[in-house]
C-alpha cells in the first residue's frame, strides 16, 4: 500500500551532506560563510550521526565518461565548481557509497588533468565515442560486480544518487526527473509503472517521453553481459562513420535547441534596444551594439556546445541499446535535489548558486511522503507524519522498530474492539488510527533515513495486512459479546475475501503488465525511430497518459511510485497509466474485427476517464473510491465507533464491491485500448 | 503471463493441468468455471448435496483446464483474482450451511489461506521466487482444497476438517514464509556489516 515502506531504503545519509544543506538555504551572497562551515557544522538531526552505509547491493565498478569538451575546449568534468572541479565532487560523493573501483573515460590529450583530479582511479583513454564503448565493454566483460556508469560532467545534490545506488528495488536503473526543467540537457525516456520503456540518444528519438535520463546509470551483475554486448556493437556501428539514418537525427535536435535558444535571445534583444535608446544619456553604458553581438555569440555557442556534447554522449546511446535489448531497467527519481550538467565556466558558477538556494534536508524530508497515496492518507496523516518520522530518525528508531510498535497497536486495537463495549469500540476506533499513523511514519522514516531493506518492506506489507484481519476478527469477537449472533464472522469472512480479491486484481494487472513489456518487439540500434507500428501503442501514450491508473491502492505499487515526490505527482500518476501494452500483438486475423471494436470501446474508456480528471477534485475522489488503505482505516473506525460491527462489514463490502467493480472496469478498458 | 502463473496456487496438481491442453481461452475456461459453481451452489439446497458436489468437481476440472489453455490476449489477469473469489467464497457458503459455530473457523481458514496467497506475491516481488513447491503442495493448491471441503460439508464434518486444515495450512505456510525471510534478512545485514 500506500505510504508505507514498501520500500526500504537505508540510506547514509552523511553528515557532511546534511550539514551542507542545512546552512545553504540562504543563496548565493553566504556562498563564502557556507563553505566555511560545511564541514564542521554540526547537523541537528540524528539522522546525520549515522554512519554511511551500503545498501543492499553495493556498486563494484563505477564508469565515469569524461569525453565532453566544454566551450574553452577543455573537459566539462574539470569545470570549476564550488571548492574543486565537477569530477573531483563526483568522486567524492561515490566515495560515500563506497564504490570501490572508479574509472575514467577521457580523450588522449586531458590524461594528465584527469589524473591530477583524480589521482585514486584508473584513466581509460579513448580517441572517439567508438573507442568509449569499446573501454566499456571490456570494463563490463572483466570487472566483476555491478556496474555504475555516469556522466563525469553533471553536478548534484548528494542525495540524488541515494535511492538509485542504495533501493534493493532497483537493480538495474537510471536516474529520472518528470520535471521538463532538464529536457535541454539529458535524453528524453518513456516509462511506464517505472520501468524505461523507451529512451532517446542524440541519434535516436522516441514518441511522447514522459520523462528525462539524468545521466546516471546502475547494472547490476546479472545485466553487466548485456552492457557488454550492447557496448560491442556501438563499437561496431560507429566504426568508420554512424549510420546513414542517425546524423539527420542530430541536426534537427540541434535545430530544436536553437529555437528554444531563440526565444530567450529575442527578449534580450529587447532589452538592448532599450539600452540603445538611452544610448548618449548614460554614457557609462557598454556600447549596445556590442552587448548584442556579445549576446547572439553567448546563444549561438550554447547552441554549438550542446551539439558538441551530445556527439560524444556515449552513455545516452548505451541506455537506449540496453533499452531495445529489452534489459529491464527500473527509475530513481530526483525528485526535488538539484541537479546540473554545466559546458562553460559560467554554467557552473551559476549552477553553484541555484544549489545553494535549495535546502536539501527539507527536500529529505518532503521526499519521505509518497506522492502515490490516496486522500485521507495525504491530506489526513502525512503533512504531520512526516515530521513524527523526522523526530524518530533524530532518536535513532529503525523503520522496522516503528513497524513493530504499529503492528503491536493494531493488536491492541483489536483487543479493544473485542471488548465489544461502546468505550471499546471508540478505544480501538482510535488506537487504529494511531496505528495506521505509525504506519505511515515507517515508510516515511526509512525513505528519509535511507534506509532500505527487503525484510522491511515484507514486515510492512505483511503487519498491514495482518493488522487489518485481526481487526476483524476482534470487531466479530466484539459484536458476540455485545449480543450479536454468530454471522458476523461470515460478514467478516466476506470482507476479507472481497480484499483479497481486490488486492490480487492489482497484483495480477501489475505482473500481466510486465510479462507484456518484456514481450515487446525490439528494435534494432541502426534504425533512429520507433517504430511505425509502436504508433498505436503511442496513442496510448499520450491519451492513456492522462488517465491516471487507479492503482493507488495499497500494494499495487511498482518501485518508482514509492521512491516518488510532490512535486512529481502528476506526472507519475500520468506514467501509472500510461504508455504501453497489453501485449497486443498477439492477436490473430480472426479475431481482429472484434478486437477493433474493443479498441474502440477502451478507447472511449480512457477518453472519460481523462474527462473525470480535469479537476483534482475529480481526481481525488476517483482515488478514494478505490478505497485504499487510508480510507479503509479511517471507515473502519467511523463505523465501528458510531455505530457498530455489523455496520462496519456492510459498509466495507459495500464500497469494496463497488471499487472492485470500478476497478476491474477500468482496467478491462484499459487492456482493450 | 503465462497461464500456469504461481499467483493461481496450483498445487501439486498443477502438472497435470498445465499439460492438460482444452480448446477454448483461459479466461473463458474460469469464467464457465465460476458460473458452474455458483449455479450449483444456488440449486443446492440449505444442506450439502451430490449437487454441489458435482458443482464444485465440474468447478475444478473447468478452473483447472484454464491453467493449459491458450491465455486470453488481453484481460488474462483476471484469471487468478477470479480462483480466488470462487475458493473463499465457497468457503464462506459452506461454512454458512454448516451452522453458525463453522463461521469463526471459516474466518481462520481464510486467513490462513490470505497469507499464502499474499505471500506468493511478496516473494516474487521481494525475493525472485515464490515459495517452494514442497510448501505449495503441501497446502493442496485451490483444486484439492475445495474438493476436500465440499466432501466433509456433504459427510457433516465441515467443520472438524475446514478447522485441521487451518491450523495444518497456516502452520507449514507461516513457518517457512518465516524461515525464507529470516535468510534475507542474515543476508542483509550480512551485506551491511561486510562491505
Amino acid at each position: 500500500m500506500t505510504s508505507r515502506a514498501s520500500s526500504r531504503s537505508q540510506a547514509a545519509v552523511h553528515g557532511r551532506a546534511v550539514a551542507r544543506a542545512g546552512v545553504t538555504g540562504e543563496g548565493g551572497q553566504r556562498q563564502g560563510a557556507q563553505t566555511a562551515v560545511e564541514d564542521g557544522a554540526a547537523p541537528e538531526g540524528g539522522v546525520a550521526q549515522r554512519p554511511p552505509t551500503a545498501g543492499w547491493q553495493v556498486t563494484s565498478t563505477t564508469v565515469l565518461v569524461a569525453t565532453v569538451a566544454s566551450s574553452s575546449g577543455g573537459p566539462a568534468a574539470l569545470l570549476p565548481f564550488r571548492d574543486g572541479c565537477v569530477l573531483g565532487r563526483l568522486v567524492d560523493q561515490l566515495g560515500r557509497h563506497r564504490t570501490q573501483d572508479i574509472h575514467v573515460v577521457t580523450r588522449p590529450e586531458w590524461e594528465e588533468a584527469i589524473h591530477e583530479a583524480v589521482p585514486g582511479s584508473q584513466v581509460h583513454l579513448a580517441r572517439g565515442v567508438e573507442e568509449v564503448f569499446g573501454t566499456i565493454a571490456r570494463i563490463a566483460e572483466t570487472e566483476p560486480g555491478s556496474v555504475l556508469l555516469v556522466k563525469a560532467d553533471v553536478v548534484m545534490h548528494d542525495s540524488a544518487l541515494d535511492g538509485l545506488l542504495l533501493d534493493p528495488r532497483v537493480a538495474s536503473g537510471i536516474l529520472t526527473s518528470t520535471s521538463s526543467r532538464y529536457h535541454k540537457d539529458g535524453t528524453g525516456v518513456r516509462l511506464h509503472r517505472g520501468r524505461v520503456v523507451s529512451a532517446e540518444s542524440t541519434y535516436h528519438t522516441i514518441i511522447s517521453p514522459t520523462a528525462v535520463f539524468l545521466g546516471a546509470l546502475k547494472l547490476s551483475d546479472d545485466d553487466r553481459p548485456a552492457l557488454a554486448q550492447v557496448a560491442r556493437e556501438l563499437a561496431d556501428l560507429c566504426e568508420g562513420g554512424l549510420p546513414e539514418l542517425w546524423e539527420p537525427k542530430l541536426a534537427a535536435k540541434a535545430r530544436s535547441w536553437g529555437t528554444g535558444f531563440f526565444s530567450r535571445w529575442s527578449a534580450q534583444q529587447a532589452l538592448a534596444r532599450e539600452l540603445e535608446q538611452l544610448d548618449g544619456l548614460a554614457p557609462w553604458l557598454p556600447d549596445p551594439a556590442e552587448i548584442r553581438a556579445d549576446i547572439a555569440a553567448q546563444f549561438r555557442q550554447s547552441v554549438l556546445d550542446r551539439v558538441e556534447a551530445a556527439r560524444h554522449d556515449a552513455v545516452g546511446l548505451l541506455l537506449t541499446g540496453l533499452v531495445r535489448s529489452g534489459t529491464a531497467l527500473n527509475c530513481s527519481y530526483l525528485r526535488s535535489f538539484f541537479w546540473a550538467r554545466p559546458l562553460s565556466d559560467d554554467e557552473a558558477a551559476t549552477a553553484s548558486l541555484q544549489m545553494s538556494a535549495i535546502n536539501e534536508r527539507q527536500v529529505l524530508l518532503d521526499s519521505a511522503v509518497k506522492a502515490s497515496d490516496g486522500f485521507f492518507t495525504t491530506f489526513f496523516v502525512s503533512p504531520y507524519s512526516k515530521y513524527l518520522a523526522r523526530w524518530a530518525a533524530r532518536r535513532g528508531f529503525t523503520p522496522n522498530q516503528v513497524t513493530t510498535v504499529s503492528m503491536a497497536l493494531g493488536i491492541v486495537a483489536a483487543l479493544a474492539f473485542a471488548s465489544g463495549s461502546r468505550a471499546g469500540l471508540v478505544a480501538g476506533a482510535i488506537l487504529l488510527q494511531v496505528a495506521f499513523t505509525t504506519d505511515c511514519v515507517d515508510g516515511q522514516l526509512a525513505r528519509y533515513t535511507r534506509t532500505f531493506s527487503k525484510l522491511g518492506a515484507w514486515l510492512d506489507s505483511v503487519f498491514d495486512r495482518s493488522k487489518e484481519y485481526v481487526v476483524y476478527a476482534g470487531l466479530c469477537v466484539g459484536a458476540i459479546r455485545a449480543g450479536d449472533d454468530a454471522t458476523i464472522w461470515a460478514l467478516a469472512g466476506a470482507a476479507l475475501a472481497l480484499q483479497v480479491f481486490r488486492h490480487s486484481l492489482d497484483f495480477s494487472y501489475a505482473a500481466h503488465q510486465h510479462q507484456s513489456m518484456t514481450e515487446m518487439e525490439r528494435v534494432p540500434l541502426w534504425q533512429a525511430d520507433e517504430r511505425p507500428e509502436t504508433l498505436t501503442r503511442a496513442w496510448r501514450a499520450t491519451f492513456g497518459a492522462n488517465a491516471a491508473d487507479d492503482m493507488v491502492d495499497d500494494e499495487a505499487h511498482e518501485v518508482a511510485d514509492e521512491t516518488t515526490l510532490p512535486d512529481e505527482t502528476e506526472a507519475v500518476a500520468e506514467d501509472a497509466a500510461g504508455g504501453v501494452p497489453a501485449g497486443v500483438a498477439a492477436s490473430p486475423e480472426g479475431v481482429q474485427a472484434r478486437s477493433e471494436v474493443l479498441r474502440a470501446i477502451g478507447r472511449a474508456g480512457i477518453r472519460l476517464s481523462v474527462l473525470l480528471e480535469r479537476r483534482s477534485w475529480m481526481k481525488w475522489a476517483k482515488r478514494s473510491l478505490v478505497l485504499p488503505i487510508g480510507e479503509r482505516f479511517a471507515l473502519i473506525s467511523l463505523t465501528a465507533a458510531l455505530a457498530g460491527p455489523r455496520v462496519t462489514f456492510t459498509a466495507l463490502l459495500a464500497w469494496g464491491s463497488v471499487a472492485a467493480l470500478y476497478t476491474m472496469t477500468g482496467r478491462i478498458l484499459r487492456s482493450w485500448a | 503471463m503465462e497461464s500456469a502463473h504461481p499467483y493461481r496456487d496450483d498445487g501439486p496438481l498443477a502438472g497435470l493441468w498445465s499439460r492438460w491442453h482444452v480448446g477454448g481461452s483461459s479466461l473463458l475456461l474460469m469464467l464457465l468455471a465460476v458460473a458452474l459453481l455458483f449455479t450449483c451452489l444456488r440449486l443446492d439446497g440449505a444442506d450439502t448435496s451430490w449437487i454441489t458436489v458435482g458443482g464444485v468437481a465440474l468447478f475444478v476440472l473447468a478452473a483447472g483446464a484454464s491453467a493449459g489453455a491458450r491465455p486470453a490476449p488481453l484481460v488474462q489477469w483476471l484469471v487468478p483474482p477470479l480462483l480466488r473469489i470462487s475458493e473463499y467464497g465457497l468457503i464462506v457458503w459452506l461454512g454458512l450451511r454448516s451452522g453458525t459455530d463453522a463461521l469463526a473457523v471459516v474466518y481462520g481458514l481464510l486467513a490462513a489461506l490470505a497469507f499464502h496467497h499474499y505471500d506468493i506475491v511478496y516473494r516474487l516481488r521481494h525475493q525472485s521466487a515464490p515459495p517452494p513447491m514442497w510448501v505449495r503442495s503441501i497446502g493442496g493448491g485451490w483444486g484439492l482444497r475445495t474438493l476436500l471441503l465440499t466432501f466433509a460439508s456433504l459427510a457433516d464434518v465441515f467443520v472438524p476438517v475446514a478447522a485441521t486444515l487451518a491450523v495444518w495450512c497456516a502452520m507449514f505456510y507461516v513457518a517457512e514464509s518465516v524461515h525464507s525471510w529470516t535468510k534475507v534478512a542474515q543476508t542483509e545485514r550480512r551485506n551491511l556489516a561486510g562491505q
